[in-house]
């Protein structure tokens, strides 16, 4: 999900994931890049050969969505809203 | 040196990389301690899910374990002691090695059919020492029609494990197709 909102190097990842969670999610190097690892192996994640600014450091690398990450996000956003549709239908059944 | 070689060669340059950045931002402290605990966490699962995808090591271990209990029921028939070590030999492997031989065939990224083939033939194969032993008190010297039906039935399973392992591995494996 931190990659919805472009390419992203591995600690700029990690300082999404903590902000967007509002720093419940604190991501180690290994927790990180393992986890890039498993996405770039199932082809949802991708290097990028982009950079955002020229005096980037050159050794960086980069990720981003696949056309197929793009889609699983998507689902994935999808389902949880409705699951958070259903629960809060379930639990104030008079305001749903 | 603590994570799988892989990785290491894969990420080790970027997770020296993090490690600076983290502690330029948090302090060489503050860095270390969640490095630690990321260690901690992800080392013992990173070590164990690189044994648990070591499939051709296992693929390795289920030819022998046949291989084995072939060997040693030719050796009773001929009449070569051997085939008294090597028949409880393939079982103890097949029964203690369960859990390795289970998890090769369950590939992340094998189609369905090719799963469930190699499954079957890893099944197959793994009773053919089980149903040796179950049918030993029955073998004696002169072949008998209980001696001949158990000979049968374990040809059958060989010929049905060996079908199934080969058509599980010329199973093309699937793709995930972008959409």
């Amino acid at each position: 999900m931190a990659l919805t909102a472009g390419d992203r190097h591995g600690y700029a990842i990690m300082g999404a994931v903590e902000e967007s969670s509002s720093g419940v999610v604190r991501m180690g190097p290994a927790t990180l890049y393992g986890t890039l690892k498993k996405l770039v192996e199932r082809d949802l994640v991708e290097e990028s050969d982009r950079r955002p600014s020229s005096n980037d450091d050159e050794r960086r690398r980069y990720y981003r969505l696949t056309g197929l990450g793009q889609a699983v996000c998507q689902a994935e956003s999808n389902r949880l809203s409705t699951l958070v549709s259903i629960a809060n239908s379930n639990l104030r059944p008079g305001l749903a | 040196m603590l994570y799988p070689r892989d990785f290491r060669d894969r990420y080790g340059d970027d997770l020296v990389q993090t490690l600076t950045d983290l502690s330029a931002e948090l302090g060489p402290r503050r860095a270390w301690q969640r490095v630690t605990l990321d260690l901690v966490v992800t080392v013992p699962r990173y070590r164990m899910e690189t044994l648990m995808k070591q499939e051709h090591n296992s693929m390795a271990l289920i030819v022998a374990t046949v291989a084995m209990a072939c060997a040693g029921i030719i050796s009773l028939f001929i009449g070569l002691p051997l085939g008294v070590l090597l028949v409880p030999l393939a079982a103890v492997v097949a029964i203690t090695q369960r859990g390795k031989l289970a998890r090769s065939m369950d590939t992340v990224d094998a189609s369905r059919l090719r799963r469930k083939r190699l499954r079957i033939a890893g099944v197959l194969a793994m009773s053919l020492p089980v149903i040796y032993l179950v049918s030993l008190p029955i073998l004696g010297d002169e072949w008998g029609t209980d001696a001949i039906v158990a000979f049968g039935l374990w040809t059958a399973v060989l010929i049905a494990a060996v079908s199934y392992f080969v058509s599980g591995i010329t199973t093309p494996k699937s793709r995930v197709i972008p959409p």
